[in-house]
């Protein structure tokens, strides 16, 4: 495949994924194009194989690595494109406060663990697919959406019920 | 599927709704591509991570500035357009147990001596000496970071929602200063000229995103810019506040004693969280590759991630290919109970030069920047 129709066809999901994994829609996709900037450079190589878990593995890896180099801890950026739902009265309004809480808090989870979760949640992958992207095994992969998960459950629990917002289904349901 | 499986599964699948520009990002990649395969011939390969951030970030800035000085519950509210300081005001702080944001900004060590921006134009771009700085916050901040390379220094402050609202609206500021513009985020939109303290500058504004740059000549070779979600007027507002007459140290809450000769400093950072929390960075170019070696809050490795023993302690060495393809090195290890460093070398690096700076690391720590080294590669 061309890398135009490789962009053409695959380019706005790794904007996505960018975004997710960045906390912010421009930087998103800033990395997708700096990512799909390198592959371009090597793109005979890259297209002779499978160029998708090769581009999914190098926008984790970017991500990772300007969070790193930056300052050790990244900067979350405003995100007015993700951000227009306004809690309102109602199941609607509950839902979309949940969302937005939930969302805050994925943006400042360690960066790791923000791909692990994005990766799984997201992307749908397995953990086997994950500790490939991550490089790491499989056991890695499992403890750093653990970790992630309970970080979201215990914060999002004290953010909702600090807010007063009632009806939350954090424990599917159940008491 | 639990509960919180779906509200994530949801909330990913919501924040990302919006239409991607394919061909704009076609245009780019490939622009950039060429640019990069140019700058790959010319071997310039350090401080990549510093150039090209497009700050897309929603900005909410004050038109009253909040003091520098004095005791951060002593400072006025803010009023015009800013988020609703002090601490107590914000209910999501309250909800969360967060630390109340910073009122003021944090001040780096100062560089006894040392020549300002503006008298010696050439000495932004040495990575420990910082020059920049603001009059004011223009918003209470959890977050406030230094960063000095070779490519100029930079400033950003990030705020937190404003209390009242639950739609995450957050606060951002990007302040640059460096001899030339080549790493400044672009004058995106419409442009005009302005004046900031009488010299001539050029303000752009990209309405679709709402950001705004304000770009001006300090000096003769000594460019500015601050960059956020903002019209003119509020742009002119925190270029007028923006100070490059005193001059700071970037350091870091530990030494290398014995770095390899030639060892320079590429580039540091220093970044301050609301509460103690800090976090210091530090970019060493080592022979052809570059070591990265960071200092931040948090647990280290656990016991079953822990794979060597380095200067006696425990620690977790990988290696794998990092962005690229090209392969890269991570040393984590503790430094006591809440403190991790960690080291990531790049490029065509020696692993046993990157274990050595590993094993000798001297753990400074403490809370006061003003006991840390001057000069974290060399000795006491």
């Amino acid at each position: 495949m061309e890398f135009d129709d490789y962009v053409r066809k695959r380019g706005a999901a790794l904007v996505r994924l960018g975004h997710l994994l960045t906390g912010d829609r421009h930087q998103g996709e800033d990395l997708a194009q700096e990512v799909l900037a390198r592959a371009f450079v090597r793109w005979n190589r890259i297209s002779a194989d499978s160029p998708e878990p090769y581009l999914r593995r190098m926008l984790v890896n970017a991500a990772i690595s300007r969070w790193r180099l930056a300052s050790n801890r990244e900067v979350a950026t405003a995100d007015p494109h993700g951000s227009r739902e306004a809690s309102g009265p109602g199941d609607l309004g509950t839902e979309a406060a949940e969302r937005d809480a939930a969302w805050r808090l994925i943006r400042v989870l360690p960066p790791k663990q923000r791909a692990a979760v994005v990766l799984r949640y997201y992307e749908d992958l397995d953990d086997t697919a994950i500790a490939e992207v991550l490089s790491c095994s499989r056991e890695t992969v499992r403890s750093q959406v653990k970790r992630a998960l309970d970080t979201l459950r215990a914060r999002l629990a004290e953010e909702i019920s600090g807010a007063g917002t009632a009806g939350l289904t954090l424990n599917g349901g159940k008491p | 599927m639990t509960g919180l499986d779906r509200v994530v599964t949801d909330t990913l699948a919501r924040v990302v709704e919006d239409d991607v520009h394919v061909e704009r990002l076609l245009a780019g990649a490939r622009a950039s591509g060429v640019r990069y395969r140019r700058r790959r011939r010319l071997a310039v390969v350090a401080g990549a991570a510093l150039s090209a951030a497009a700050v897309g970030t929603a900005v909410a800035v004050a038109g009253a500035l909040l003091p520098t000085t004095g005791d951060p519950a002593a400072a006025p509210p803010v009023t015009t357009g800013a988020p609703s300081a002090p601490p107590s005001g914000a209910p999501a702080s309250a909800a969360t147990g967060a630390p109340p944001p910073r009122t003021t900004l944090p001040a780096l060590p100062p560089a006894v001596g040392a020549p300002s921006a503006q008298s010696d134009p050439a000495q932004v771009g040495r990575p420990q000496l910082v020059h920049v700085s603001l009059d004011a916050l223009p918003f209470p901040a959890d977050v406030v970071q230094y960063l000095a390379s070779a490519d100029g220094e930079r400033l950003e402050v990030q705020g937190r929602p404003d209390g009242t609202s639950r739609t995450m609206t957050m606060t951002m500021l990007t302040v640059r200063l460096a001899r030339g513009t080549t790493d400044f985020e672009p004058l995106d939109g419409a442009q005009k000229s302005v004046s900031v303290n009488g010299r001539p500058g050029t303000f752009a504004h990209e309405a679709r995103f709402g950001t705004g740059t304000l770009r001006w000549r300090l000096a003769n070779g000594l460019w500015l810019q601050v960059r956020g979600q903002f019209e003119e007027a509020a742009a002119l507002t925190v270029a007028n506040s923006v100070r490059v007459d005193r001059t700071y140290r970037c350091i870091t809450p530990f030494r290398l004693p014995s770095p390899p000769t030639g060892t320079r400093v590429d580039s540091c950072s220093m970044t301050f969280f609301a509460g103690p929390d800090r976090s210091t960075g530090l970019t060493v170019a080592i022979s052809g590759f570059y070591v990265t070696i960071t200092s931040d809050p948090g647990d280290g490795p656990t016991a079953t991630e822990v794979n060597e023993t380095l200067g006696g302690r425990p620690a977790r060495v990988v290696e794998h290919p990092g962005d690229g393809g090209h392969q890269i090195m991570e040393i984590l290890f503790s430094v006591g109970p809440s403190t991790t460093v960690s080291l990531t070398a790049e490029g065509s690096y020696d692993g046993s030069v990157v274990r050595g700076l590993a094993a000798t690391l001297q753990w400074i720590g403490g809370s006061d920047p003003a006991a840390w080294p001057e000069d974290p590669v060399s000795g006491p």
